[in-house]
């Protein structure tokens, strides 16, 4: 087995992914391998904690909203014979970006500032469109993967430009398990779970 | 199998790792940011030898290529994360650190007798990989964190893949444990074994390697 880089590896499912890219990135970089050099993630534009918490609780609501829909359609039978273990992934995984907007409506509610209820409407239209396509498991593994990429480039871009510690390791400690959800993603669709040796915020979206 | 103790598994491959044991100093000068690159290039480092001292293991080398694989491509990962840290730390005026974390060695030091103790071993590596660089986003300068993060989430991805190597060992089904595998066939529990809170702990001290513990004197 060779060391593929996740974008390599994407391509069976690009079309999905590059659906979700095109509706959110911000800064859609041509790297189509790793390179031991540090990432290029600068403080660019001045964001305020609660910005992103704003920006992070719209993205979080809309996965955790996305999850619903195909936790309904696999429970509908939409999608066939599922694998007892997509299913488990599915479940959890709904209820980890569920929790994950409470912690963002918490950070939120300490600074004043409005509670996010409705999804990021950067992306909402593309993954509405996306799920309305999806008719087999394999295409929801990719939609998923597509997902869970933006959330994580974009904790990786926000722990960059939090100012405080907390926001920092907030968005640190959800990535990390946007990331790792990618892993089983991975996996599942028949891929290595870990290609990555450096990560870079290309899908990041931002406000 | 045979049992592996440590001394056997230093003699059967980890002649490197006892080269890295010469101890890193604990009080050093030099900014906070220089002090986590070279604890940070510690851990990697201790990472390295350890997963090269496994692949020369003979139950790793003649074991299910799936370990021989997932071993060597986080190997060759660490690595960049390593010249990725000395670099920076060349960058900030600093010396890079060549030598192994204590903390991770200490990690090491266990028997290792079979498959499934060569994949919990690294579930501990990258567990402590992941959480050390978590630490350090909440003391390193913000201009450390794009780095710092970057490897962290690579490292959080290596952890999710060996718990879910190692979910699918201990299914016991030896054909499920590949690349690809049989989705369909394996355990409903691997569908979450590699995550298993909705946010991250954040480890206590003995879980990481504070910045004082690997810099240069």
């Amino acid at each position: 087995m060779r060391a593929f880089g996740r974008r390599t590896l994407l391509t069976g499912g690009a079309a999905l992914t590059t659906g979700l890219v095109a509706a959110g990135c911000s800064d859609r970089a041509t790297h189509s391998t790793v390179a031991a050099s540090p990432p290029p993630i600068g403080r660019g534009v001045a964001r305020t904690d609660a910005d992103i918490a704003t920006l992070a609780g719209g993205l979080e609501v809309l996965l955790a909203g996305a999850y619903r829909s195909l936790r309904e359609r696999l429970n509908g039978g939409a999608f066939g014979r599922v694998p007892s273990a997509m299913d488990e992934y599915v479940r959890v995984a709904m209820t980890h970006h569920e929790e994950h907007v409470q912690v963002w409506q918490d950070i939120l509610g300490k600074s004043g500032r409005a509670a996010v209820i409705e999804p990021n409407r950067q992306m909402a239209p593309a993954v509405q469109r996306q799920l309305d396509v999806v008719k087999d498991v394999d295409g929801a593994l990719h939609l998923a993967l597509g997902l869970e990429d933006v959330a994580a480039d974009t904790y990786l871009r926000s722990l960059t430009e939090a100012s405080s510690v907390e926001a920092a390791r907030t968005a640190a400690r959800i990535g990390i398990v946007e990331q790792q959800h990618q892993a089983f993603l991975l996996l599942a669709i028949g891929d290595y779970p870990a290609p990555d040796s450096l990560m870079r915020p290309e899908k990041a979206v931002t406000p | 199998m045979p049992r592996l103790s440590r001394r056997g598994f230093l003699a059967a491959g980890g002649a490197r790792l006892v080269e890295a044991a010469a101890p890193v100093t604990t009080t050093v000068p030099g900014g906070l940011d220089v002090r986590v690159l070279q604890t940070a290039s510690s851990v990697e480092r201790g990472i390295i030898t350890t997963y090269e001292a496994l692949l020369a293991l003979p139950l790793v080398r003649n074991g299910r290529p799936i370990l021989t694989d997932v071993l060597r491509t986080t190997l060759q990962h660490h690595n960049e994360h390593l010249g990725a840290f000395q670099a920076q730390t060349v960058t900030l005026g600093g010396k890079p650190q060549a030598a192994a974390n204590p903390k991770v060695q200490a990690l090491v030091a266990r028997g290792l007798a079979s498959t499934h103790d060569v994949v919990k071993l690294s579930v501990a590596l990258e567990q402590f990989a992941t959480d050390t660089y978590l630490f350090d986003l909440g003391v390193a300068g913000p201009g450390l964190r794009g780095l710092l993060g970057s490897v962290m989430l690579a490292e959080a991805q290596h952890l999710a893949a060996v718990r879910l190597l190692q979910g699918l060992v201990e299914a016991g089904n030896e054909r499920l444990v590949a690349i690809p595998t049989e989705l369909a066939d394996v355990p409903r529990s691997l569908g979450t074994v590699g995550f298993p809170k909705a946010l991250h702990p954040l480890a206590g001290p003995d879980g990481v390697a504070q910045p004082d513990t690997g810099a240069v004197k």
